[in-house]
């Protein structure tokens, strides 16, 4: 095979033949030569370099030539940068490097220009299927937004065949489906509030026909009791219908220092400080109020001579300033941030088996919701301090 | 205390309650203040009720076991005019607007007072019978102000305070939920003809209290700030 590869083709001997004719004898000078080689050049518009048999350059005309060895040189096509050029050794021994002039890039600039165009046409036309896309999937997206913001009625059109189609169809049937189990939650809820509070007021009508045949302190206690089953019962429901609802419902005016001193008189007991109005929701207000100052009665005591609850309202800024102090046993500072967690306990707190143990979540729960915050803080000579801040009402 | 038919002046009460021994103990307790109760566990046999007899007033629950209490109350109200008190133990806030948009006369949340309702009960009662209009009469519980009539009521009994106690009741009550100092009361009142003799608001307050809390010692609807004036409680015998 060696032998095979060594041998030069005929033709290429003719060749070497003539295009030895064609060119100035190796000895002629040197401008000879390259006139001859220009001419070539201009003639067969080839880049053409002309070497001695030692492999010195002797004339070189357009673009030069891939580096010649002469180690490697021998007559035939060579692959090279540039494209493919043609060597051949010329009777006299000199050796003549021909390459076409590139007129025509090279393959990988016409694969790139194609893909290029093709990219171009497959957007131009894609462009208003891929608009048309986006503005679907945006409005897909917003709706998907607005049930995550509450709104469980939320649902999108349904354009096409496609796969958005599809998806904005799934959207819609999932969106049903949470709509129907809040709705049957809330249902479930209105029908155990119902069923839990047609009792309750049973035992209050009966309470009322004992009349004077009970003891009044009896009555009383019987009636205090109905009284707190229905705020646990409220409590519950609050808490379970303020996590469908992100958002306060109602904005108005209210009166902290009037509603602080409302609730405090329920225990008999007065609020200070300034009248100081935040906007709201009075209902919600109201239960964190009596959330707190019910909290500081049931463990802050003041009924075995600790000293009673107090209850002030002032204004610090651009914020009202809810305090409601009690001089219990108070609260260990690790704790005072998960006391406000539901069904939260004190460790070791004595377990008095009351109160729905939502009572300090809800208030921290409407505080943000108004935009303010809740905090336990030790009151001064012992016992808790429970504050609260809401932007005031401008 | 079952009526007999010599009381033909007791009023009579149609009570739609699927609950018939909450509704029984309702009967005794207004059978006790003289009304006649009747009873109906269902929405179809209170509708039967009504078209056959005529009632003063109706007591409709909200939640029955064949009916939605708010339809019955809508069907009710097209055909006839009698007084509707709405019982309901759904504790969403919204069921009272609901239940007053759709023609209820008033609404009252399980579990209740008993006076309370006996008081409401007469409140509508005496509408009906050509009182003074539900838009003129502030309700707080079982306190009724009535600014037509001028009058104060406590479960439905009137109580008596001079005309100028009952003009610084209004103001504090049309304010209701709102810190007033003594010189804003007394601002508001200026115009208010002032009795023989000049007393501080103070004696007033304690007056009006005495004659509307049930323990003028503590007080649940006057409510004094120290330092500050008083505040009318806006959410009574709850």
């Amino acid at each position: 095979m060696a032998d095979d590869d060594n041998r030069t083709p005929q033709y290429l001997d003719v060749a070497a033949e003539l295009t030895g004719a064609l060119l100035p004898d190796s000895d002629a000078p040197k401008a000879d030569q390259q006139r001859a080689v220009e001419a070539l050049n201009r003639k067969l518009r080839f880049d053409i370099a002309l070497y001695r048999a030692d492999g010195d350059l002797i004339a070189m005309s357009g673009n030069p030539p891939p580096r010649f060895e002469l180690r490697r040189a021998r007559t035939g096509w060579r692959r090279g940068q540039g494209g493919p050029s043609f060597t051949l050794q010329l009777p006299d021994g000199r050796w003549l490097v021909a390459r076409q002039v590139r007129e025509r890039p090279n393959p990988t600039f016409w694969i790139a220009a194609a893909l290029g165009l093709v990219a171009l046409a497959v957007a131009v036309g894609a462009f208003p299927i891929v608009r048309g896309l986006g503005r679907r999937l945006e409005r897909l997206k917003a709706g998907v937004e607005r049930l995550g913001g509450g709104d469980l009625s939320a649902r999108v059109r349904v354009e096409g065949r496609d796969e958005v189609a599809a998806l904005a169809e799934s959207f819609n049937r999932s969106a049903q489906r949470i709509e129907e189990l809040v709705t049957a939650h809330r249902l479930l809820l209105a029908n155990a509030s119902h069923e839990l509070r047609t009792p309750l007021a049973r035992i209050s009508v009966a309470a009322a026909l004992l009349g004077d045949k009970a003891d009044p302190k009896t009555r009383q206690s019987l009636k205090e009791d109905v009284a707190e089953l229905d705020q646990l019962i409220e409590q519950v429901l609050l808490a379970s219908r303020l996590e469908a609802i992100p958002e306060l419902e109602r904005h108005e005016p209210v009166d902290l220092l009037a509603l602080a001193a409302e609730e405090a008189s329920h225990y008999d007991l007065e609020a200070t400080g300034q009248s100081v109005t935040v906007s709201g929701d009075r209902t919600l207000l109201r239960r964190l109020v009596r959330n707190l100052v019910e909290n500081a009665r049931r463990y802050g005591g003041g009924e075995d001579g600790r000293g009673p609850v107090t209850v002030s309202v002032t204004q610090e800024g651009d914020s009202a300033v809810l305090e409601v102090s009690d001089h219990g046993p108070g609260v260990p500072e690790a704790e005072r941030q998960r006391i406000f967690e539901p069904f939260y306990r004190l460790a070791g707190g004595a377990e008095t088996g009351r109160g729905s143990g939502l009572g300090l979540a809800l208030v921290l729960d409407i505080a943000r919701r108004h935009g303010g915050d809740a905090a336990c803080l030790a009151a001064e000579g012992g016992g808790s301090r429970f504050r609260v801040e809401l932007p005031a009402a401008r | 205390m079952c009526p007999t038919d010599t009381e033909t002046m007791a009023e009579r009460i149609l009570m739609i309650d699927d609950d018939n021994r909450l509704a029984g103990m309702v009967q005794d307790y207004l059978g006790g203040a003289g009304f006649r109760v009747t009873v109906a566990g269902t929405g179809r046999e209170g509708e039967a009720l009504l078209k056959r007899e005529t009632f003063d007033a109706v007591i409709l629950d909200l939640m029955l076991p064949d009916a939605d209490g708010l339809d019955l109350c809508r069907k009710l109200r097209a055909t006839s005019d009698v007084p509707i008190l709405m019982l309901t133990a759904r504790g969403e806030p919204m069921d009272r607007v609901v239940g007053l948009e759709i023609g209820a006369d008033d609404y009252l949340a399980k579990p209740f007072e008993p006076r309370e309702l006996q008081a409401r009960l007469r409140a509508i009662l005496r509408r009906k019978g050509g009182g003074t209009a539900k838009s003129d009469i502030l309700r707080f519980g079982r306190l009724e102000i009535d600014k037509g009539a001028r009058v104060v009521r406590i479960d439905g009994e009137e109580r008596t305070i001079t005309s100028y106690q009952f003009a610084l009741l209004l103001v504090l009550a049309e304010r209701a939920g709102r810190v007033l100092s003594r010189d804003a009361l007394m601002d508001l009142l200026k115009g208010e003809k002032l009795e023989a003799f000049d007393r501080s608001v103070d004696v007033h307050v304690s007056r009006i209290r005495a004659a509307i809390e049930d323990d003028p010692k503590k007080p649940r609807r006057i409510l004094t700030l120290r330092g500050t004036g008083y505040v009318f409680a806006k959410d009574q015998d709850r």
